[in-house]
């Protein structure tokens, strides 16, 4: 399949990952000659056999939700990138409009 | 040191012949020796060897301990260690320190055995040969202008160099079987299930296994015992008995029916190695194994699956990484040009394209032409293989279609190094066990025999390798490089 230049710009949006038009012209070379050769799962008939996305073959695995300290967690919040004292520092999420895509 | 059997090793700490701080140093020695050629390390712990002296100390006291305690072994840069680092071999995470332990990591610790340094992998576990590594590649042992193999290759080279006896890595499509097999090394892939996944980065959530590297089959099994096992904290961890240790592994293959699957041996395979891969089914014969032609047809799409299938996921799993919550963060003028720019900078290429591809596979247009498709041919391949378990017990396959490679020399092809998975991905795909062990050398260079079997059966895994390994001794060997 060919992977047009439209393609990769949209694709690298949803990826959230900015690439430069050297990358984007490699990326679809790369990915165009990939699924060239993933294409052969095309020839496969799978009417019969369903799909197979859950590895384990296991359903409604439940545990007790047993409180743990706060070790772990203030261990997960030191390791944000920004903040002031115990709080969380995060860019506006309302800033967005003007962006082009 | 690393030519003893771990039961040997034990033998000797338990009766203090040796101690644990003498192991450690040994292998701290071999390590700072060997190390800056082979870069299997990215780093080395520097609380080990007061770790091994407590652990002598309670030794002396009289304390019961495990049989592996005070015996060194080094974890993939994938696998948590509180308040170490755990970069996943990346710039997004080179000074990302663990909140807490993995379960094998807890596991571990809780048995004593030393965890003595963290080892190179490919970035994110995305890689053949462990060249996509942030912190430069590492070389194999036996030949150091070769790749080790991967993504586990810091943990195969570690092992095959003696610089520890035991590591762990992850395998997702191979990433063990592979480097074990490039650098002359044992390696386990258990059943999807059979170890906790929980504190390993997660690559592909529905192929990802924690996997031991050692020197020996047998040294495997023991392994196993302690990392294995339900875990609350991974719900696909099934909850069954445990493998069995190797003293109850019968050492003969006598009547065993092994299926040799004749789309393993098609065109783009070495022909030396193909030779050494049946010369040792050849030995399995004489050993009294019966050898049938089994067919998996549909393993010409299985690499085509598993490259939609993996870099979805992985894409999906990746999606944390935002620069917020922990990483890299690189700042620009809106929120989503942070997201973009953290993870532009912070991942390399081949994480990048795995991202395009994977994210592409579930776009709306073409998620039923690729990645559903994909999971559809997973089912078929799955069918392969309970089709062959009515005829066979036991697979018996090259684990690579070749040796180690130049460093370098795949690394502008993506569809070269993915093919060198060929012979692995199908064991993650249908969620079953595989094992590689060394079967000789082809153009000097290590060579790796895979066994794979039914979900959950690893003990006849430990049973054909076991008695291989007795009736050769290919696991033996150690390579010389810069001695």
């Amino acid at each position: 399949m060919q992977i047009t230049k439209d393609i990769i710009s949209h694709v690298a949006v949803l990826a959230r990952l900015r690439l430069s038009s050297q990358e984007e012209e490699k990326y679809g070379e790369q990915l165009s000659s990939l699924l060239d050769y993933m294409d052969r799962v095309q020839e496969v008939s799978t009417e019969e056999g369903g799909v197979l996305i859950q590895a384990a073959g296991q359903t409604h695995i439940w545990r007790e939700d047993i409180p743990k300290g706060e070790s772990v967690s203030l261990k997960i919040v030191e390791a944000f990138t920004n903040k002031e004292g115990a709080l969380l520092k995060v860019q506006a999420i309302f800033e967005d409009r003007g962006r082009e895509e | 040191m690393s030519i003893q059997t771990l039961h040997e090793i034990s033998e000797a700490l338990e009766t203090k012949k040796i101690s644990s701080e003498e192991l450690v140093t040994e292998s701290l020695r071999v390590i700072e020796e060997k190390n800056p050629n082979l870069h299997a390390f990215i780093e080395v712990f520097d609380d080990a060897t007061a770790q091994a002296r407590e652990i002598d100390r309670r030794r002396r006291k009289g304390e019961a301990l495990h049989p592996l305690a005070g015996i060194p072994i080094a974890l993939k840069d994938n696998i948590l260690v509180q308040g170490k680092i755990a970069s996943a071999g990346s710039r997004m995470l080179q000074n990302y320190r663990a909140p807490y332990d993995a379960t094998v990591t807890s596991r571990l610790k809780e048995a004593d055995l030393v965890i003595v340094g963290r080892t190179n992998m490919d970035e994110f576990a995305m890689g053949s040969s462990t060249e996509n590594s942030y912190f430069g590649p590492t070389k194999n042992p036996w030949d150091d202008a070769r790749v080790p193999g991967g993504s586990s290759g810091g943990s195969a080279a570690a092992v095959a160099s003696g610089m520890v006896p035991l590591a762990l890595g992850s395998d997702t499509g191979g990433s063990v079987r592979q480097p074990a097999s490039l650098c002359g090394i044992s390696g386990l892939k258990p059943t999807y299930g059979r170890v906790s996944r929980s504190g390993l980065m997660a690559l592909a959530s529905s192929l990802d296994q924690i996997s031991p590297c050692a020197r020996s089959v047998e040294d495997l099994a023991w392994l196993m015992q302690v990392i294995e096992g339900q875990d609350p904290l991974d719900a696909t961890t099934a909850i069954l008995e445990s493998t069995s240790v190797p003293s109850l592994i019968p050492q003969n293959v006598k009547g065993l029916r092994l299926g040799v699957p004749k789309e393993y041996f098609v065109e783009g395979m070495d022909e030396e190695v193909k030779r050494k891969v049946m010369e040792a089914i050849g030995k399995l014969e004489q050993a009294g194994a019966e050898i049938l032609e089994v067919t998996l047809p549909h393993t010409p799409y299985a690499l085509a699956a598993y490259y939609l299938i993996m870099p979805a996921e992985a894409s999906s799993n990746l999606g944390r990484y935002d620069g917020l919550r922990y990483g890299y963060a690189s700042q620009d003028q809106t929120l989503v040009g942070s997201y973009e720019q953290s993870r532009s900078e912070g991942f390399g290429a081949e994480v990048k394209r795995r991202i395009m591809l994977g994210t592409f596979a579930l776009s709306a247009g073409y998620y039923d032409a690729y990645y559903k498709k994909a999971t559809q041919v997973r089912a078929k391949i799955t069918q392969d293989f309970d089709e062959v378990w009515k005829r066979v017990d036991a697979v018996v396959c090259p684990t690579s279609p070749c040796v180690a490679w130049k460093l370098g020399e795949k690394m502008e092809d993506p569809l070269a190094m993915y093919l060198s998975d060929i012979y692995t991905l199908s064991a993650n795909l249908a969620t079953i066990p595989a094992l590689s062990v060394p079967c000789g050398f082809a153009h000097d260079l290590p060579v790796g025999l895979q066994f794979m079997t039914r979900r959950f059966n690893e003990d006849l895994l430990y049973r054909l390798g076991m008695t291989y390994q007795s009736l050769t001794d290919w696991h033996r060997q150690m390579p010389g490089v810069i001695l």
